[in-house]
């Protein structure tokens, strides 16, 4: 089978009742799986606990509209960066049937689990190698930030994608987790940003009122040194999500592929395939 | 696709075993609680292989029971080891039925409302006292998988056995047609290595030799199912000439790959209700 360490798997669940949605379930999120890595692998979820980068990152939970009824659909994306995560989280997600999650008084039915590239539009599977493998973009890479992306700058939080703030945050947790061979040095991030249409927006929590940026941005990159390494982590970008907090639900990003830029920003993605 | 070991190939008519495609038709609306959820009763597009064993092969090579009081009494019985009808009959009757695939479906829910099993109870009505609920408990909607949807499976089996034409199937016992046909022999080689299969698969009755590494599932009781999995060991390969030759005009997929050996409960451990 083919070595794979990325995966975006994706997990529907449906309302057990009539209820509403709030903006930030991103810590019963996390703690949810967090409880699932638990029942697979209990010294593994303690060393992800205890990790300072996070190997997973969620989407906040989507469904048409944050009024459910009985019946209703949500879903949740989670994107893993390290293969060994995938196996003790299938372990716990398949651990019960009929399993019922509970999160902040709202209950829901875990319906399906979706890995396998093709099930659904969002489940992706590759490798580092297979993502620094890949074509450039071009000069223009353009990110969708689907949930409030922010970043922490000195003692403030920053909501402007600032290219050298999303590139290097990546280019931080790629070499985190990507094997030696693929390594991405230092950078001076000496693009601009081309285009915008950001707002900001407020999410309120029990914690309080987490604000963030959503919206896309396009980036360009004119030294084609930088644009491989742009081109790389904009890929990454997908799994990992970009700013603070993508384990709770923040900065789920996707990456986003015109056409009529050239061949290269509508090549396929790589598909899980066996050998 | 794994690489398919020619020397390891056998012919399955040595081993006197057939492999059936039954496409199922469904003439009546098929309901199971797949989930439950408030008042809707949700039922999965997919049928479960050890359900469907029972529809198959009860009254004949599953003795059919009846228990309506005592301990048993409707409680799952799939492998009590002191049940008659449990389902390692039919594993030692080389038998196996692989889980059903839709086709083609649809949905039509259903209201209901049941009546009172205590006679001399008086139902609570809204806001009444003593009324927990501001609904009658005994009303719900059933989203029920419609008429005229088709679904898709396969049985392992000896050539001797007899593959009913209707079965009844679900909770209201639907009528269901069954379109059985042998798939020739030369059509399938036993092959050992990494593997797709599209067909769902059910995780219980996987060969224990057979590693699962990458699926979608699809949760519902009484065993969740596997879909769209890449596994790795022995499996029966449909391919090549002689296959795309039978299954022109029969909805049947370019290659199809069969994990060989499933045996009902082969990793079963624990209880499933």
């Amino acid at each position: 089978m083919t070595e794979t360490a990325l995966h975006r798997i994706t997990v529907d669940f449906v309302s057990c009742d009539r209820q509403t949605l709030p903006d930030l379930l991103g810590r019963a999120l996390h703690a949810q799986v967090m409880q699932w890595l638990q029942v697979g692998n209990p010294e593994l979820a303690r060393q992800v606990h205890d990790a300072n980068l996070t190997p997973f990152s969620l989407s906040p939970l989507r469904t048409r509209s944050p009024r459910l009824r009985a019946g209703d659909r949500v879903h949740l994306s989670i994107g893993i960066l390290q293969g060994e995560l995938l196996q003790p989280l299938f372990a716990g997600l398949c651990s019960g049937e009929q399993q019922v999650c509970s999160w902040a008084d709202l209950t829901f039915k875990l319906e399906r689990v979706n890995a396998i590239p093709g099930s659904d539009p969002r489940v992706q599977a590759s490798s580092y190698e297979a993502l620094a493998a890949q074509d450039g973009l071009g000069t223009d890479v353009e990110l969708r930030f689907h949930s409030p992306m922010s970043f922490k700058q000195q003692q403030g939080i920053q909501m402007f994608p600032l290219p050298e703030l999303v590139f290097d945050g990546l280019r931080r947790r790629w070499n985190y987790f990507a094997p030696e061979a693929v390594q991405i040095p230092e950078l001076d991030w000496s693009g601009w940003v081309a285009a915008y249409d950001l707002k900001s927006q407020a999410w309120k929590g029990q914690g309080g009122v987490e604000i963030g940026a959503v919206g896309w941005v396009r980036y360009r990159f004119a030294d084609p040194y930088i644009q491989d390494y742009a081109s790389i982590l904009a890929r990454f970008a997908e799994f990992a999500g970009v700013g603070r907090k993508t384990a709770q639900g923040f900065g789920y990003t996707e990456l986003v592929l015109k056409r009529g830029r050239g061949t290269v920003g509508q090549k396929p993605r790589p598909k899980l395939q066996p050998q | 696709m794994g690489t398919p070991a020619t020397d390891f190939q056998v012919s399955l008519t040595v081993l006197m075993m057939m492999l059936y495609s039954c496409l199922l038709t469904l003439h009546d609306n098929v309901f199971f609680a797949s989930r439950e959820m408030g008042l809707l009763f949700e039922t999965e597009k997919f049928f479960h292989n050890w359900g469907l064993s029972y529809a198959l092969f009860s009254g004949r090579e599953l003795p059919q029971m009846y228990r309506l009081t005592g301990e048993a009494a409707q409680r799952p019985s799939y492998f009590h080891p002191t049940a008659e009808n449990r389902l390692e009959v039919l594993s030692d009757l080389d038998i196996y039925v692989f889980p059903a695939q839709p086709l083609q479906w649809s949905y039509q829910i259903n209201t209901f409302k049941a009546a009172q099993t205590t006679y001399y109870g008086k139902s609570k009505q809204f806001g009444e006292k003593g009324a927990d609920r501001n609904y009658p408990i005994n009303y719900g909607r059933a989203k029920e998988l419609a008429v005229g949807s088709r679904f898709r499976t396969y049985i392992l089996a000896p050539e001797t056995v007899v593959i009913p034409r209707w079965i009844r199937l679900g909770k209201w016992a639907a009528k269901v047609q069954v379109e059985v046909e042998a798939i020739p022999s030369e059509c399938q080689t036993i092959d050992c290595g990494d593997y797709c299969c599209d067909h769902p698969l059910n995780p219980l009755d996987l060969p224990p030799e057979t590693r699962v590494h990458l699926y979608d599932r699809v949760v519902m009781p009484p065993a969740s199912l596997l879909r769209r999995s890449q596994l790795s060991g022995e499996y029966l390969a449909l391919r090549g000439p002689a296959w795309d030759l039978w299954r022109q005009d029969r909805e049947l997929p370019r290659t199809l790959n069969l994990p060989y050996g499933s045996r009902y409960g082969a990793n079963y451990h624990g209880s499933t209700s």
